[in-house]
């Protein structure tokens, strides 16, 4: 056995090193206009065969036999360039591809060679930000993530947020990568806005299954976003003013054509436009005034330097906050009112202020140097920083005075709370293409987390009269420090014309309060191609995940904590197993069909009643431990050329978990839906070009309803031994005959029993254009949820009273009620291109 | 600038003004009624029990259907003990006094429905130690009367001092020992009793703040986002103690009132009762779930399941011994 393991070794040694009489063809392709590099670019020679794609920073590399070659290189929406000469000794050729105007309406939905109908990657989908930014969206603002949801396989969460599920996996499974470091709060507004800037953004890719090797960390997805370089010809930007935000971009050569800059900012002007109306407020009250107001912004920059041609240097940031703050005085004196007509000498004077603080976001800094070792071995080498963070403060000053008898008090409170997460990583990849066979990436990547539970400060001061009370707590665990490390090498191997494999192994460890897990994770790709047009793929792949998530609500709020696995707490895994057909229909349309299933083991979901609100403080004794499994088809028919591009996603699907471990059981220990299970799933995305000055947009979505609990049986819960009533309800006038007494208690026969009303909105977008002396202005109308459907953020039993005038008497009935967030939306935006 | 007020003002409007809230019909399976069984059985007393039918949730109907049909049987250590007698709404009493270690179980048969089952075990009395206590003035109020007087023959209104709130923080510490070798439950109940309000018994508000009981004090007043879930029902276990003796500690925030001696006022007589229940597993996490379902935000936690343990329909059938200390103030 060990002898046959050896030979077959050294086989594939033999293979991939000894290529007599072979020269490497290797380079750059990059944007003609703006130098800025084209990921996945496909270079094709067709007098072998072979071919390749660039990668993440532009490179490519391709090993062919000495002979005349004729590469040609591609990117769908640009003119192809083509290369004839003889091979005879090793190559750099750079390429610049110029855009192809003619063919402008061509928007590209998958243009990556490895995910299309010959390539070996499955489960995974380029959006160009082009696409990206067409999509109508809530308020105008053009959301990266929101895009996502409308792939097949992805589902949204609550109505509006940015959150999603992959697969049948939790929102805290998806990895999301900013210039390939990880984003830890990708939300804005309680997750209604993303904190990722179209303007700022090159290429996003999300991979929802058959993950290549060098991803890992966790389950569901990888979102892999790169940030833009920047024009290195000539200063170019734009600004966006809409509804809520304006946005400003800037990118251009600095110094030289070696360094570029882009640089994005967005602000929310909310609170600047509320301020009159809030002064106006003020203005009509004598006791009350209120200031303050809410905001996000976020800055992303980027430096680029070129230093020789073999190296670059990339300095990339991103900082975003929410901030909140409200202050509100209300102000009283008697001596200003009839009180003091009746006679009284006694003038009271109160003073109420209460304020409210609160600041959250990222910061993420990546120092990228790109060295090409030689023409067949790229490196890349990544340091990196990345801090969520979240402050939170609360306080109230109550002062009252009287004047007969004389008597003053005083009562402060404030609370502080701090929470987040900081990472330093540092990481190197490499990829090497020994030959047009073999596409070798490998790699490590090292990371110490500092996890920061959320510490809360309460501290309050009452004076009364003479006598004083202080109080002070602080509530919360110590950082916790753990170290993650991570291996990977894959391999895309061209085994003849119709098979291609990708296969890889990924290692990971992860060192916490001196507890050490670690996991190696194969990884397997395969593609048979039946004929130009039609390829089957299978993918297999194990993944595990150190980290989670606890958050209670169904929207993202900033009290979310991530936590470390503990003792107690294993690390979550999963096997996902896949299984397509692809399938070019006349050039114009790419039809996919793909079945997977998915177990998940580790899982953690929260007990009947638990809560975290920014208190990780035991959250062990919270949650339970459990397993889960998920399955589904997911169709897709996308059309990437002409004047009408769009696709047209279907999902069916089923994800369920089993807590039954003992001491974990929930839901008695009976398998139950997951809370976003949704069957059926259909998402229409399409966007047809009139003219060089009006196009339209519009997305239609429908999903069955996600799950909830509902108690569908009350009872009577008797007396308690030993209840009487409280010294509060007492003396509030209590009767016997009060509630407690005649309770009504809800049975949850079992979790996620009742499914919500269906989800289905449509969105429609126009833009108009129309060419300036510098520039382009657009002006883009959208209407989100055009025929107001209220689709259900939470349902619940309420009671109505209803009063009949007639019989002078009035009833109570029980109802339910469906409440909405978001109904019809409609939003202006004007934007200049320059 | 003032045209982007403007729009942004209409169009904010017109999303605001919309409707976001509907009644909808219930499109589920409407689940059907079943036996509800509760008994808080505690030794040396006779066992009772209620019984009744649950509602689907959108009924309509104030009360519960009380049950007085059925036959209740009473079980201790597997023998048959009785059949207990109905007497009204649904309440069933028997004469079986159960004793200290004795298992019973309850059997309710109904016609047309399904027989259900409740079982529970009676713990041993806690073993009370001792009570110590501790009294934080805390500050003081002036007690203000208003009082009518006429003034140059107009009438006046006045307010006058006659006397003052006290303020005090008592914090008890209650020692006992944890029975060694086996799992504890326990439940706290205080109660006061005034001889100025018709000697009626209330429970005091009061919180226990140490590890063992479990913090049930806010830490924020008023901000129930960052509170934890209260415990409302005062339970713990003995998991940090066990077989150990332990102080627990508690507190109650209380006013006395002072008068100056002019206006002299008769000071009500104040009897605190502490009870240390020893309650049964059943018991422990029913008054829990209760608690955290009561306290629960349907926004913020996950929905509660109330623990019962009636086979065959819902309920609960616990036990619980009481240690009563009294302490007069």
């Amino acid at each position: 056995m060990k002898r046959n393991f050896l030979l077959c070794t050294i086989f594939l040694l033999v293979t991939v090193v000894v290529q007599a009489q072979n020269y490497t063809v290797s380079g750059y392709i990059s944007d003609a206009k703006s130098s800025e590099t084209l990921i996945s670019s496909s270079v094709f020679d067709a007098k072998s065969g072979k071919g390749t794609v660039s990668n993440a920073y532009g490179f490519y590399s391709l090993t062919l036999p000495k002979s005349e070659v004729s590469l040609s290189y591609s990117y769908v929406g640009y003119r192809g360039e083509q290369r004839v000469f003889k091979l005879s000794k090793d190559t750099v050729i750079n390429i610049q591809l110029q855009e192809a105007t003619e063919l402008k309406e061509v928007v590209v939905i998958a243009n990556r060679k490895e995910l299309g109908v010959k390539g070996s990657q499955m489960s995974a989908i380029d959006i160009p930000i082009t696409q990206i930014k067409t999509i109508p969206a809530l308020f105008g603002e053009t959301d990266v993530l929101k895009a996502l949801q409308l792939l097949p396989g992805v589902k949204a969460g609550t109505e509006g947020s940015a959150g999603f599920h992959v697969r049948g996996g939790g929102p805290d499974e998806n990895l999301l990568l900013l210039d390939g470091v990880p984003v830890y709060n990708v939300n804005h507004l309680f997750g209604f806005f993303s904190v990722f800037n179209a303007d700022a953004i090159k290429n996003v890719t999300l991979y929802k299954g058959s993950f290549p090797a060098r991803f890992g960390g966790r389950l569901s997805s990888v979102v892999d976003i790169q940030m833009k370089d920047g024009n290195n010809k000539k200063l170019h930007g734009n600004f966006t003013i809409g509804l809520i935000s304006t946005k400003i971009n800037l990118e251009g050569p600095l110094f030289s054509d070696k360094t570029t800059f882009n640089i994005s900012a967005r602000r929310t002007y909310a609170d600047l436009l509320a301020k009159p109306f809030m002064a106006m407020a003020n203005s009509n009250s004598t006791t009350d005034k209120t200031s303050g107001g809410y905001y996000f912004y976020d800055l992303n920059a980027k430096i680029s330097h070129r230093i020789s041609d073999r190296d670059k240097l990339f300095l990339s940031t991103y900082m975003g906050d929410d901030v909140i703050n409200v202050k509100n005085q209300y102000t009283y004196n008697s001596g200003s009112d009839n009180y003091s007509n009746s006679g009284s000498t006694n003038t009271y004077k109160r003073t109420d202020i209460d304020k409210v603080d609160w600041k959250w976001g990222n910061i993420i800094s990546a120092l990228r140097w790109n060295h090409l070792i030689n023409n067949k071995l790229f490196m890349n080498t990544t340091a990196a920083y990345t801090r969520y963070r979240f402050n939170m403060g609360i306080g109230t000053d109550y002062e009252s005075s009287t004047t007969s008898p004389v008597t003053y008090s005083k009562e402060t409170t404030n609370v502080r709370y701090k929470s987040g997460i900081v990472d330093y990583s540092a990481k190197v990849d490499f990829d090497y293409t020994p030959n047009s066979n073999h596409d070798i990436k490998f790699g490590a990547n090292y990371t110490f987390h500092t996890f920061r539970p959320g510490v809360l400060v309460a501290r309050s001061k009452t004076i009364e009269d003479n006598s004083t009370e202080r109080n002070d707590t602080t509530v919360g665990d110590k950082n916790v420090s753990s170290h993650e490390t991570m291996m990977y090498a894959e391999d895309n191997i061209s085994i003849n014309r119709v098979v291609k494999l990708n296969a890889g192994l990924h290692y990971s460890s992860f060192i916490v309060q001196k507890q050490f897990y670690n996991s190696l994770q194969p990884r397997l790709g395969a593609r048979v191609l039946l004929n130009d047009k039609l390829s089957l793929k299978a993918g297999y792949a194990y993944m595990s995940q150190y980290i989670h998530l606890l958050s209670n609500s169904n929207i993202s709020l900033p009290t979310d904590l991530w936590v470390p696995v503990t003792k107690r707490i294993a690390p979550m895994k999963s096997n996902q197993y896949s299984l397509g057909a692809f399938y070019n229909l006349l050039n114009l349309f790419d039809i996919s069909v793909e079945g997977y299933y998915k177990s998940m083991d580790n899982l953690i979901e929260y007990k009947d009643g638990a809560s975290f609100l920014g208190s990780s403080t035991g959250w062990e004794d919270k949650v339970s431990m459990g397993r889960g499994w998920a399955y589904g088809i997911e169709l897709m028919a996308q059309k990437t050329v002409g004047k009408t591009t769009g696709w047209v996603g279907y999902t069916w699907s089923k994800t369920e978990r089993l807590f039954d471990r003992e001491g974990e059981e929930l839901n008695n220990g009976v398998a139950f839906p997951a809370k976003y299970d949704r069957r059926h799933n259909i998402n229409i995305v399409l966007s047809h070009k009139f003219s060089e000055k009006f196009d339209i947009a519009t997305t239609w979505t429908y999903s069955t309803g996600s799950c909830g609990t509902l108690a569908l049986q009350n009872f009577a819960g008797t007396t308690l031994p030993g209840n009487y009533q409280t010294s509060s309800q007492y003396s509030c006038g209590y009767s016997s005959s009060s509630s407690q007494y005649n309770v009504y208690l809800p049975y949850v026969g079992s979790r996620n029993n009742y499914r919500y009303a269906p989800y289905h909105r449509l969105d429609v977008g126009m833009n108009f254009h129309k060419q300036r002396k510098h520039g382009i202005r657009t002006w883009n109308i959208s209407v989100y949820n055009a025929y107001n459907q209220q689709n259900p953020f939470i349902t619940m039993q309420n009671d109505r009273y209803t009063y009949d005038p007639a019989t002078n008497t009035g009833k109570t009935t029980k109802k339910l009620t469906q409440y909405s967030i978001f109904p019809i939306i409609p939003s202006v935006s004007y934007s200049y291109k320059f | 600038m003032k045209t982007l007020h403007i729009i942004w003002f209409v169009l904010l409007s017109i999303s605001i003004f919309t409707s976001c809230e509907k009644e909808i019909d219930f499109d589920g399976e409407t689940t059907e009624s079943q036996l509800v069984l509760n008994s808080f059985i505690t030794p040396d007393s006779t066992i009772a029990a209620n019984i009744s039918e649950s509602q689907f949730f959108l009924n309509n109907d104030y009360l519960f259907k009380a049950v007085e049909n059925a036959e209740v049987s009473i079980y201790c250590n597997g023998i048959l003990k009785e059949t207990m007698q109905h007497s009204l709404n649904g309440k069933y009493i028997s004469a079986t006094k159960p004793e200290v270690g004795d298992i019973v179980k309850l059997v309710v048969k109904v016609p047309e429905k399904e027989e259900i089952s409740g079982e529970t075990t009676i713990y041993p009395k806690a073993n009370v130690l001792k009570l110590d206590s501790i009294v934080i003035w805390t500050g003081a109020k002036p007690i203000i009367e208003t009082v009518n007087t006429v003034d140059n023959g107009l009438p006046k209104t006045e307010t006058i001092v006659v006397g003052k709130y006290r303020f005090r923080t008592i914090r008890y510490i209650l020692t006992f020992e944890d029975a060694a070798n086996m799992k504890n439950y326990y439940r706290l109940v205080v109660s006061q009793t005034s001889s100025f309000e018709g000697k009626k018994k209330v429970n005091y508000d009061y919180t226990l703040d140490d590890i063992v009981s479990g913090n049930t004090k806010d830490l924020l007043p008023g901000i129930p986002a960052i509170n934890e879930s209260k415990n409302q029902f005062h339970v713990f276990t003995d998991e940090l103690i066990n077989g150990k003796t332990y102080p627990l500690s508690f507190t109650i925030r209380d006013t006395a009132s002072i008068y100056l001696p002019e206006y002299q006022r008769p000071l009500p007589k104040k009897t605190v009762e502490i009870d240390l229940q020893s309650v049964c597993n059943n018991f422990y996490l029913f008054l829990k779930t209760r608690s955290d379902q009561q306290t629960a935000s349907p926004l913020f936690s996950e929905p509660i399941q109330i623990f019962n343990n009636v086979n065959g329909g819902i309920g609960l059938v616990g036990s619980y011994t009481s240690n009563v200390v009294k302490v007069t103030l």
